[in-house]
């Protein structure tokens, strides 16, 4: 590391700056060993940020116990939300044409078009992050009691950065760190928006000429793309001093503070999350001279060496302990060398000394076991985030679900970090990254705290019919039209290849006719559809919406059996069965977020709403409950789990079946082929999956399915209207007048939900609405 | 055809020829060329790894391949993988030879040219091989770096330059997944994604310079039509420049006039490309899609 800070002199005064990698710890260690050191102290400081925002920023520090003799590690990770309304200049004539096309105003059309259309965000975000310069300077100002100023412009359209040069990491400590910027802001400079930057680095400069004039020091830092041309601009004599407002009262109205998810703080902090937490450990205050150098203990290879050891141990030497896991763990050990073997490789074509999160899980998905990636994404996100509850219910900012592009957040309710959220887009300032959440990480803090309100018991509430009747009738249509493959045997005449062997059959009748040809057998895989499955292709499998989605769980709704006895055709074995299997039989299992706000939750608070990213129905459900006897007793109680009211509640029923008949934990897989791992046992030659056209099944599953002799169809989403999709991702759980023999609601859910109960009836045939009519003994002609 | 012979233990065999792609414009897909890269990283302490690509059909993970042949300057052999291959396909093949002095010619497969010559050997469509014809793999992809052939009685050492690759579509995963044995040696599996809408409108562009004139008003059209199709299910680079292709020709046709609308080699006297053609080019290709049972309005 350099201790000559890069020196620019003007008019006696002196301007040390700092061109940074933004987040990237040491380039927050060099401001701070500036701000530390007497020779250096600076008298005002000035960072890469509008004003206002600047003053937002030191107002929040203030009061979150920062400041001259105050050492408090800051919460992670923070942000400042700010409205934006700026456009860029060269959309101008596309938005002009997008309202004649639209014959809307600019401020009436969706934000989804503004996005698309003209790369507009209403949005932006400044995380808080402790190992960024920025951040730092600004820290080291609070703590110094010296004057601080955002020198950038305050609103900006948000900026597009390409990336057309590979720039090396920002070496360790034992490099000189004014070589590397040197060698580097060339290179970086290619990165700048120029249609943006130039206006803004021209203000810098102006702003930067006049804090020279006002201060004998003045320590800046800036993102190291601009540096070169802000350099550039000082020299430029007709470039005058701007006129600078004092701001330093200011309060920073207008900005919202908010948490940030953990997924997407790790992109805004150095490497991984353990490099911050030492950092904050080792970091010392500005105001408290110490000339001592923290560097060494901040190596990333070192810390991250340490993380994969903790990985490697918690997965290989504990599960090894565990039957289960004993096939993963043979193959990842083998994996093991593959796996850091291909991660170096990635860094050296990256022109990077040590990986970041998303690079080494990654890695790890591409070369290693599920299980394996969730222990080590586990052990590198294992860090103290900072929740709602300890900042006054802040709202949460994550990355929406309905995200395309990695620009699309939601930011949830203040004082309820369950809610939905509202979706908005968001760039960041500065450097403009996405919110894409790469990870597959689940915030346990948050989840625990994100419990169903008390009082909302689910088992009091029931499906509303409608839903079931399109939800059935939707996966009847699929089952029929799924394309399952299945091996089709064929005779071909022999022409060099034996395939599965000679057909004696054929070739001999061939001989009796006078003719000698030798056929041979083959089996050839062949998609198909099986027209006439109906009720026998469940279970069904919906995934709606693969992928990641944090919050979200499992969630299993089911009948009760204790009404359901006086239909039952022979009621010693039924109760035999249901005694023995428990009280309950399970119908769906549905994934997602429950409880989220929708119109019919606000006008009727006794209705919840759960938005389901994928549902496994065991039978069709729009059946009354006699027919749910009917079908619990032709299957001969096999086709759907039966289990005791409790363990719907902790979801203890999943992993037991997973357990008992896979071996394997919920943990171990991803969401989707979970609720395919929970179908496979209750099927009985077929299972249905709905997914989207490029929605790839996990390989095991068609290894378990083989084993259990069940055959998988697929049926693509696209086989349905949009609008059909999104109304069954809807699934609303509502009171009902009587639920025996079949639910009747009460008018209030009719109106709240704007439908009829009977609704979409029509599409579900009387044949499978007159399931069981007159079956009294004939048990057979169904399966 | 004598270049391409060589010899393994004295027995003289036919080598396959490497593929040398068209030379077009190729854009982005920089993060997964270098993932494939750095898969292919190795010496003899600690081997280079074979990747798998897995994506949709038409995404361009071929296009991947070339690129990679070309930027590590090593010669590409194909093996197109189908259902009915056996193991010693992958390996050899015996013919009646042209020569007159010999009964027999051994062809050595693509597989097993890379091997000697210390090239790429590309198996595409890998998921439609049966598991069982993939065993002479197992052998050659660990450390052992070998196969045995049957046919020609030899074991074949592959050249220390040797790299493998092998792509899939998702689909063919899904119903024919890859034996334990070979999915073990075959990593990194990577998923190749649809590109963005920029990256497909830099596709269209370099491929069709002709738009030049109207391209971005072409496209945007281009995609309006694509919307109303298939709302956000993303097109295939390779959908795009089949349409844009299809569109031009109808653009040739209508330039030729009534005379030499049926003659073949219109192809290019017109640039004026225009929103019609893009519409029939669209009625055209995605008529077929009208044979998918339709979601039942009323049963």
């Amino acid at each position: 590391m350099a201790h000559a800070p890069i020196k620019v002199c003007r008019h006696g005064s002196e301007l040390l700056a700092v061109p940074a990698f933004h987040y990237h710890h040491l380039f927050a260690v060099e401001i701070n060993r500036i701000c530390r050191q007497q020779e250096t102290r600076p008298a005002a400081v000035a960072v890469e940020l509008g004003a206002q925002t600047v003053q937002a920023v030191k107002a929040w520090l203030k009061e979150l116990g920062q400041g001259p003799g105050c050492q408090k590690k800051l919460p992670v990770m923070i942000g400042l939300l700010k409205p934006n309304n700026m456009i860029r200049a060269s959309y101008r004539q596309k938005a002009i044409e997008l309202q004649q096309k639209t014959g809307q105003k600019l401020s009436q059309i969706p934000l989804s078009v503004l996005h698309r259309e003209l790369g507009f965000s209403n949005s932006s975000l400044l995380c808080l992050s402790p190992t960024d310069s920025i951040i730092e300077a600004i820290r080291c100002a609070v703590e110094l009691d010296i004057p601080v100023f955002g020198i950038d412009l305050e609103e900006m359209a948000c900026g597009i950065y390409q990336n057309p040069a590979m720039i090396q990491h920002p070496p360790g400590e034992a490099e000189d760190l004014r070589a590397f910027i040197n060698r580097n802001a060339a290179f970086a400079a290619h990165l700048r928006d120029e249609e943006i930057d130039t206006r803004r680095e021209i203000a810098m400069t102006a702003r930067l000429k006049a804090l020279m004039r006002d201060f004998p020091r003045v320590v800046f830092t800036c993102g190291l793309a601009h540096w070169s041309h802000i350099q550039r601009h000082l020299d430029d004599s007709s470039i005058k001093p701007a006129l600078i407002t004092d701001m330093q009262s200011h309060k920073g109205n207008g900005f919202k503070r908010v948490i940030v998810h953990p997924c997407i703080a790790v992109e805004y902090m150095a490497y991984f999350p353990a490099l911050t937490k030492k950092y904050e450990k080792l970091r010392r205050p500005a105001y408290e001279e110490n000339q001592g150098n923290i560097l060494p203990d901040l190596s990333p290879a070192y810390i991250l060496q340490s993380l994969l050891k903790k990985a490697y141990h918690s997965f290989f030497i504990n599960n090894s302990k565990k039957d289960h896991h004993r096939f993963d763990t043979a193959q990842d050990l083998q994996a093991q060398r593959q796996f850091e073997g291909y991660l170096q490789n990635l860094c050296l074509l990256r022109h990077r000394i040590v990986p970041d999160i998303p690079m080494i899980v990654t890695a790890a998905e591409e070369t290693m076991s599920n299980a394996f990636v969730q222990t080590l994404t586990k052990t590198l996100m294992a860090f103290p985030w900072v929740t709602p509850l300890r900042l006054k219910g802040l709202p949460i900012v994550a990355s929406s679900p309905r995200d395309q592009d990695g620009s699309l957040c939601s930011v949830s309710e203040e004082n309820n970090p369950a809610s939905q959220g509202i979706d908005c887009y968001i760039y960041s300032s500065p450097g403009n990254r996405r919110f894409t959440s790469q990870i597959d990480y689940t915030w346990e803090e948050m989840k625990n705290k994100a419990d169903k309100p008390a009082g909302k018991i689910d088992y009091h509430l029931y499906t509303w019919s409608p839903w079931d009747y399109l939800i059935t009738a939707m996966s009847l249509h699929a089952i029929r039209y799924a394309k399952r493959k299945q091996y089709k045997q064929t005779t071909d005449v022999f022409a060099g290849n034996v395939f599965e062997g000679i057909d004696i059959k054929a070739s001999l009748r061939e001989y009796s006719r006078g003719k000698e040809t030798i056929y041979v057998r083959d089996s050839i895989k062949k998609n198909v559809c099986d027209g006439s499955l109906n009720e026998g292709g469940f279970p069904v499998v919906w995934i709606l919406k693969p992928g990641k989605h944090p919050g979200a769980e499992f969630h299993p709704l089911s009948a009760k059996c204790d009404g359901m006895e006086k239909y039952a055709r022979n009621r010693m074995h039924f109760n035999a069965n249901v005694s023995s299997k428990s009280d309950r039989m399970v119908a769906i299992v549905g994934y997602g977020d429950l409880n989220i706000a929708t119109k019919a939750s606000e006008i009727a608070p006794s209705i919840r709403s759960d938005r389901y990213y994928g549902a496994l129905i065991y039978h069709p459900l729009c059946w009354t409950l006699r027919q749910f006897t009917i079908w619990a007793e032709v299957t001969d109680f096999h086709r759907n789990p039966y289990c005791h009211e409790n363990r719907l509640l902790n979801c203890s029923l999943l992993e037991a079946i997973m357990m008992e008949k896979h071996g394997k934990s919920i943990k171990d897989y991803d969401w989707s082929t979970v609720l395919m791992f929970l179908a496979i046992p209750y099927a009985k030659t077929n299972l249905t999956v709905i997914a989207p056209h490029d929605y790839q099944i996990d390989p095991m599953v068609f290894k378990r399915a083989k084993q259990f002799g069940i055959d998988v169809g697929f049926f693509p989403l696209s086989g349905f209207p949009q609008e059909r999709l999104e109304r069954i991702a809807i699934n609303h759980m509502v009171p009902v007048s009587s639920h025996d023999p079949e639910c009747i609601y009460p008018n209030y859910v009719e109106k709240a939900l704007g439908e009829g109960q009977t609704d979409n009836r029509e599409f579900v045939s009387e044949r499978v609405l007159n399931f069981g009519a007159g079956l009294k003994n004939q048990r057979e002609s169904y399966f | 055809m004598r270049d391409y012979m060589t010899s393994i233990n004295r027995k003289s065999v036919l080598l396959s020829r490497p593929y040398h792609a068209m030379a077009t414009s190729f854009e982005d897909r920089e993060e997964v060329i270098q993932k494939i890269l750095a898969a292919w990283i190795g010496d003899a302490d600690r081997l280079p790894l074979s990747p798998l690509l897995i994506g949709e059909p038409g995404i361009g993970k071929n296009r991947i391949v070339y690129e990679c042949a070309k930027i590590c300057g090593k010669p590409l052999f194909i093996f197109q993988g189908h259902e009915d291959v056996t193991a010693e396909d992958l390996m050899c093949a015996v013919r009646f030879s042209d020569d007159p002095e010999r009964k027999m010619d051994y062809i050595v497969q693509p597989l097993v040219s890379a091997m000697i010559q210390g090239g790429i050997c590309f198996i595409d469509e890998i998921g439609k091989i049966r598991g069982r014809a993939l065993a002479p793999l197992a052998s050659l992809l660990d450390e052992r770096r070998y196969i045995d052939s049957n046919l020609l009685g030899e074991r074949i050492f592959a050249h220390p330059g040797f790299r493998f690759i092998a792509a899939t579509n998702t689909t063919d995963l899904d119903a024919n997944a890859l034996p334990d044995f070979i999915r073990s040696r075959i990593c990194p599996a990577i998923r190749v994604e649809y590109p963005d809408r920029e990256h497909l409108n830099r596709v269209i562009r370099s491929r069709f310079p002709i738009l030049k004139k109207n391209s971005v008003k072409l496209v945007e059209h281009f995609w309006t039509l694509w919307q109303d199709k298939h709302g956000d299910l993303p097109p295939s680079p390779r959908d795009s420049i089949y349409i844009f292709g299809y569109a031009l020709n109808l653009a040739d046709r209508d330039a030729a006039g009534d005379d030499h609308a049926n003659h073949l080699d219109i192809c290019g006297i017109s640039n004026d490309l225009q929103p019609r053609h893009l519409e029939s080019a669209f009625e055209t290709f995605f008529q077929t899609d009208k044979r998918r049972p339709e979601w039942p309005t009323h049963p």
